[in-house]
């Protein structure tokens, strides 16, 4: 794999990664989405599913239905998050897995403990974004999460995965 | 693990009146027992659609409240309810949720059988001595199968009323979704989102003809996305909430729709969205017909006590125990409609499963609702609303405004019925 | 070119043979390594195969599992 001049380095992807999952823990949704390129795609599947447009999926919001969530969120009604689940997001075993035209690409590993009435849920997967550098700032285009248990009956999902 | 004492008929007479039901029923390990004894292993449940085993040799598993259901279609065509048990030392016979086989072999011991559930062998015969009769050994079976538009129901009760008998009214609706197929027939082709909550299933089950919920569960993406659905459900809505009758509840939304008068109208989208789709109906039912079918749109049926079918998408309700329920949902898919199809898969992935837009509230309500009904005092809950208004309709339905509980009291009315009634033993 | 058939109860891998003088199925059982070969007659022969006589050799104690002694010249 040989790296484009201008590609984004393993420690710019790091910090991304960090940054992306401290807003989405903290609830700072409006940083979250800004985050967001305008041909972006937020990606949940069930189990194996390859194909957004065969097989229903957990998430799959392109850039308007991200801005829909996020508004959803910010109204204060979404009773899912009202109050907002406690979460934090250990996110590790990150590579950068290829360079091409759409940009850099990462793979990584993350738990998530949430803390709501129900009780605690730990969510944990191995999640695969797309980055672009954007003039100074790096944007993601693509975030994909495969959840350990995307084969098995899940509890409310509703925070910011 | 002792199994909860029986209760007699005439403690559901005291705990479910016509107007108020005892908080009791949606906590108490006892009621649980009772309901899948005589609800949930005697009446008609929906288990699956024939499309999800389109070939010889596919089955899908599937349940009937807690029990694994194997659906297999055999190389005749023919669908059996197989349970999910080697009958030889009760292993868990199917492991994947899907697959094509022309037999299952369990990987406890290898016995073998048919996708009929009938025993074809087991390893090293000579142990078992010439009189082990295999006629006996089959697995066990959903005791009656029937279908009705492709969509497969089981009931363990050996007799009682038949399919037909069950749905009564409701199997219209059951029509009326395959008929906005061109080809007419629905196709269940796009995978499950499975969803479980920590609540009592009669509370889904209430909640999907509740029309009194949408403007305060769904405020918040009411007053961010464009939807129709908070004037479905407002006092000045022309739908209905019917009672069809043995259990089965429904919103009728098609004077709401033809108060609108423009096709396509219950899905949020247009004719011009759909071209192909809209063609393709019009060429199968002529102009007129076909109009009427995109005006009216899809069903909002509870068809008791587990098959919702909410316009977009179809939802299989799994009681697992007092205070754990599974609901299964996909997007309603049509053959001949793959405009259509594609349109709908995104929608439903928006709305429904452990995230949607929709269901992620309803599922916290039914969550704390658990939690609150748990409190002592005051014991009832109150289904008053539009016991003041209700009226038999033109097709002769018990029926209410679309915010009414007439729904929640035809609901209590049944399973008081079949709590009641004397069990075969 | 190699395919691998499957289902949760047996994997086969499935390869058209040319080594003969006429193409033929090589068909291996991934769990053993057992190898068996199908040629146009025998397939056929499968495909006018009623259900019953194919239920029966589904039986695991017919051939496989058993311990009468295998047909003579036969591996068990």
């Amino acid at each position: 794999m040989t790296a484009p001049a201008n590609a984004i380095t393993l420690a710019d992807a790091e910090q991304f990664l960090y940054r992306e999952a401290r807003l989405a823990d903290e609830g700072r949704y409006d940083e979250w989405e800004a985050l967001w390129t305008d041909d972006a795609l937020y990606w949940v599947p069930v189990a194996d599913s390859t194909d957004t447009d065969e097989r229903i999926s957990i998430i799959c919001d392109h850039r308007s239905r991200i801005a829909l969530r996020v508004a959803q969120l910010k109204t204060g009604k979404r009773h899912s998050q009202d109050p907002r689940s406690a979460v934090a997001r250990l996110i590790s075993n990150i590579e950068i897995v290829g360079h091409d035209t759409d940009g850099t690409r990462t793979q990584a590993t993350f738990v998530a403990v949430e803390s709501r009435a129900r009780g605690i849920t730990i969510w944990a997967g191995r999640v695969e974004h797309t980055l672009v550098q954007d003039n100074d700032r790096i944007l993601m285009s693509r975030k994909q999460v495969r959840l350990v248990n995307a084969d098995q009956p899940l509890p409310t999902l509703a925070f910011l995965i | 693990m002792t199994a909860p004492t029986p209760s007699s008929g005439s403690r559901y007479q005291r705990l479910i009146e016509d107007d108020r039901v005892h908080g009791s029923l949606y906590t108490d390990p006892a009621v649980f027992a009772d309901e899948m004894e005589r609800i949930w292993y005697r009446t008609w449940v929906y288990v699956g659609h024939e499309s999800e085993i389109p070939e010889p040799g596919d089955y899908v598993v599937k349940s009937i409240g807690p029990q694994s259901i194997i659906m297999s279609r055999d190389r005749q065509g023919g669908v059996h309810l197989l349970l999910n048990r080697c009958s030889h030392r009760g292993n868990q016979l199917c492991e994947a949720r899907r697959g094509n086989t022309g037999a299952l072999r369990c990987q406890y011991h290898g016995w073998t059988f048919g996708p009929d559930g009938a025993l074809l062998g087991y390893p090293f015969r000579q142990g078992y001595g010439p009189d082990t009769p295999k006629s006996g050994l089959g697995l066990g079976r959903v005791p009656r199968t029937d279908a009705y538009q492709g969509f497969v129901f089981g009931s363990f009760a050996e007799e009682g009323p038949t399919l037909l008998e069950h749905l009564g009214s409701a199997r219209e609706a059951l029509d009326r979704v395959a008929r906005l197929s061109p080809l007419g027939r629905v196709e269940l082709t796009a995978g499950w989102l499975r969803h479980e909550v920590r609540a009592n299933w009669k509370m889904l089950v209430e909640n999907e003809t509740d029309g009194y919920h949408p403007q305060f569960v769904h405020s918040s993406i009411f007053e961010v996305g464009e939807s129709h659905v908070a004037e479905v459900y407002s006092e000045k809505s022309a739908a209905t909430a019917r009672d069809l009758g043995g259990g089965h509840t429904e919103h009728d939304l098609r004077p709401q729709f033809r108060h609108i008068d423009v096709p396509l109208a219950w899905f949020g989208t247009t004719e011009q969205r759909l071209p192909d789709y809209c063609r393709a109906m019009r060429e199968r039912h002529g102009d007129t017909t076909a109009r009427e079918i995109l005006v009216d749109g899809s069903p909002h049926i509870m068809i008791f006590p587990n098959l919702f079918i909410a316009e977009i998408q179809l939802f299989v309700i799994q009681p697992l125990a007092v205070d754990r329920t599974v609901q299964h949902v996909t997007p309603l898919q049509f053959a001949g409609a793959p405009d259509l199809n594609r349109r709908l898969l995104h929608q439903v992935s928006g709305s429904v499963g452990p995230a949607g837009f929709l269901l992620a509230d309803d599922s916290e309500m039914y969550e704390r609702n658990q939690r609150g009904v748990a409190a002592r005092l005051p014991e009832w809950l109150v289904l008053r609303r539009g016991l003041n208004r209700e009226h038999i309709d033109a097709d002769g339905h018990l029926a209410g405004a679309a915010t009414d509980e007439t729904t929640q009291r035809a609901i209590w009315r049944h399973i008081r019925t079949l709590l009641t009634e004397e069990c075969p033993a | 070119m190699d395919e691998t058939v499957e289902n949760e109860f047996a994997s086969v891998t499935v390869a058209v043979d040319e080594a003969g003088n006429d193409r033929r199925l090589r068909v291996r059982d991934n769990r053993t390594g057992r190898v068996a070969w199908f040629d146009a007659l025998l397939l056929e022969t499968f495909v006018w195969t009623p259900e019953s006589e194919l239920r029966a050799l589904l039986d695991p104690s017919r051939h496989r599992w058993t311990a009468d002694p295998a047909p003579e010249g036969e591996p068990r």
